[in-house]
């Protein structure tokens, strides 16, 4: 884990001082009452005239001791300015996630055992657009439709000034309100990718001997098919629970950015635009921790799952 | 009296190539109480007749003609809610190879108290007393330390003599045996085999013993039926097939099996 998150936050440093300009040239760059003295102030202030490698290790350094710095945009701690947003990342997230495996899994199953099926067709085409879709256009679609057109559900936004003054039974009423737009648009590419998966473990669950074995010994085809066949089918899946992770907190800087959530992942849009470097690198290093942390999961729920790699 | 008849049984794969005829007009009889050596290369549809007695071709295998008669009840045409409570219970299988045979992600325990439990209405001590007693029987030292184990932590011989222990749970009259050594090392084998001759005296078994070795055969079957691309091509007492085979191809698999020095007799 350690020599992934030294390898991931070395890029990004280097990818953010590839890019053209640098963080003075924003702040100061067309205010002409800002003197060149002044600008040499700062970059020697946050070290920027020294070599990449230097600002990195001065970087780990302080990362070293928790302190992740201070915003170059607005010089708020980065820490407080990520803790402000991570709640609403982890709850589209973890939400998320919850339903691209609450609704695909069954659906993958079910396309499996009836193969060949009017439904086992439906779902194939719909995994099809699925997989075809791009899901920014996707999203941008479903606001035009349910936000505008219908105007059944706002386009922005999480928790607009207004629900302060609401009950708490209102909150949480306003706060589904706004989730449902971007929940959609981040499950639905997950949603196709992973029936699809589901109904090829499972098919090849089912094709297996112990399957025979369970049915010659009398079982209902009830326990054959869901506790034989989909707890060997389930393994598979749980790894890719890792694997999906990773591409869930990479679009929440897309989805964030489009349905103006508060998120990290609009937060790390936004310090990107305005060569904030030290905002990258602390939203940087959180996204690598939670996709670790979500692959340790994984890890840990197959060995609870799989009896033949469990510890000893 | 027959305990199963099996009277021009048809069995067609139908693939995308075109039809496999895997069985093609099969007939053979099972006396009560005696052991039938279904014998034959790979290939020519020891294990796919087998599997048609409990109606367990999958597709695109379908039993196309023929009749196969447990205690004079036609079986294909049972429904699918009384075949289930035939299988295991009047009938039941060991298959080849019992590393996948069984499920690699239930314990031994969960695997036996299911089967019973499908037949049964049993509390789950009533079940554990049943499944200490056939363990022991299939001469497991220890049964109590394996039921909360997995089929990977046991050895290749113990795997099947679970696999032995579970088909006879729920006492079936007939026991199918499709090449239930082939996996396991010689004396392992050896073992297995004199452990199934004495289940068989003692709870009064039929067997249908499916091999492509004629030793298994010359040592424990009654009657045996040889089988070539999905006919019989000799039907005979096991005696008289070793002493004196009328078939070419019995020939030539008799032969085999000596020029291997493995002496059938």
């Amino acid at each position: 884990m350690i020599p992934m998150l030294i390898g991931i936050s070395l890029v990004t440093l280097i990818i953010m001082h590839l890019a053209p300009g640098d963080p003075t040239s924003i702040r100061y760059g067309l205010n002409p009452e800002v003197s060149q003295s002044a600008r040499a102030k700062l970059v020697q202030l946050y070290g920027l005239d020294k070599p990449i490698l230097t600002q990195y290790v001065m970087w780990l350094k302080r990362i070293l001791t928790l302190d992740f710095g201070r915003s170059l945009l607005d010089d708020r701690p980065v820490i407080t300015k990520i803790m402000e947003r991570l709640p609403a990342t982890l709850l589209l997230n973890i939400l998320s996630l919850i339903l691209i495996f609450g609704i695909a899994l069954p659906i993958g199953v079910t396309a499996a055992v009836k193969y060949d099926s009017v439904f086992d067709k439906v779902t194939t085409i719909f995994v099809f657009i699925g997989f075809a879709t791009p899901t920014f256009w996707f999203a941008l679609m479903l606001i035009m439709l349910f936000g505008f057109q219908l105007g059944w559900f706002p386009i922005s936004g999480m928790r607009p000034w207004y629900v302060e003054y609401y009950s708490l039974g209102g909150q949480i009423k306003d706060l589904v309100w706004h989730l449902i737009l971007p929940l959609v648009a981040t499950s639905f590419g997950g949603l196709a990718g992973i029936s699809r998966y589901a109904k090829s473990s499972m098919l090849e669950a089912i094709r297996q001997d112990y399957i025979r074995t369970a049915r010659s010994k009398g079982l209902k085809e009830r326990r054959v098919i869901y506790r034989h066949a989909l707890k060997n089918a389930v393994l598979p899946l749980i790894t890719i629970l890792g694997f999906i992770l990773p591409s869930l907190i990479g679009g929440s800087f897309i989805f964030e950015t489009i349905f103006a959530w508060p998120g990290m992942g609009r937060l790390g849009y936004e310090a990107i635009m305005n060569y904030d470097y030290t905002t990258v690198m602390g939203v940087g290093i959180i996204s690598t921790l939670l996709t670790l942390v979500g692959i340790l999961i994984s890890d840990i729920a197959y060995a609870v799952v799989d009896p033949r790699i469990r510890y000893k | 009296m027959n305990i199963l008849e099996v009277r021009d049984l048809k069995i067609y794969f139908y693939a995308e190539q075109g039809i496999v005829k895997a069985v093609d007009g099969i007939s053979f009889d099972i006396k009560k109480g005696s052991t039938l050596g279904l014998a034959g290369e790979s290939g020519s549809g020891k294990t796919v007749t087998a599997l048609s007695i409990l109606n367990l071709v999958d597709p695109p295998g379908k039993i196309i003609n023929g009749q196969i008669k447990y205690n004079g009840a036609s079986l294909l045409d049972l429904d699918a809610e009384k075949m289930r409570m035939l299988r295991g219970k009047e009938i039941s299988i060991v298959f080849q190879e019992p590393l996948t045979a069984l499920n690699p992600v239930l314990s031994i325990e969960e695997q036996m108290y299911e089967m019973l439990l499908a037949h049964r209405r049993l509390s789950k001590n009533g079940c554990h007393k049943i499944v200490i007693e056939y363990l022991k029987k299939v001469n497991i030292p220890s049964p109590q330390k394996i039921l909360k184990d997995y089929p990977h932590q046991l050895s290749g011989g113990t795997r099947q003599r679970v696999m032995i222990a579970m088909s006879l749970l729920l006492n079936p009259k007939l026991i199918i045996l499709d090449e239930p050594t082939t996996a396991l090392d010689v004396t392992i084998q050896a073992a297995i085999l004199d452990l199934l001759m004495q289940l068989k005296e003692e709870m009064d078994l039929s067997i249908l013993f499916i091999t492509h070795d004629l030793g298994i055969i010359a040592e424990i079957a009654d009657d045996v039926v040889i089988l070539e691309k999905g006919r019989v091509v000799e039907k005979a007492g096991t005696l008289e097939i070793f002493e004196n085979p009328k078939n070419d191809y019995t020939k030539r698999l008799l032969n085999a099996a000596r020029f291997l020095e493995v002496s059938p007799l």
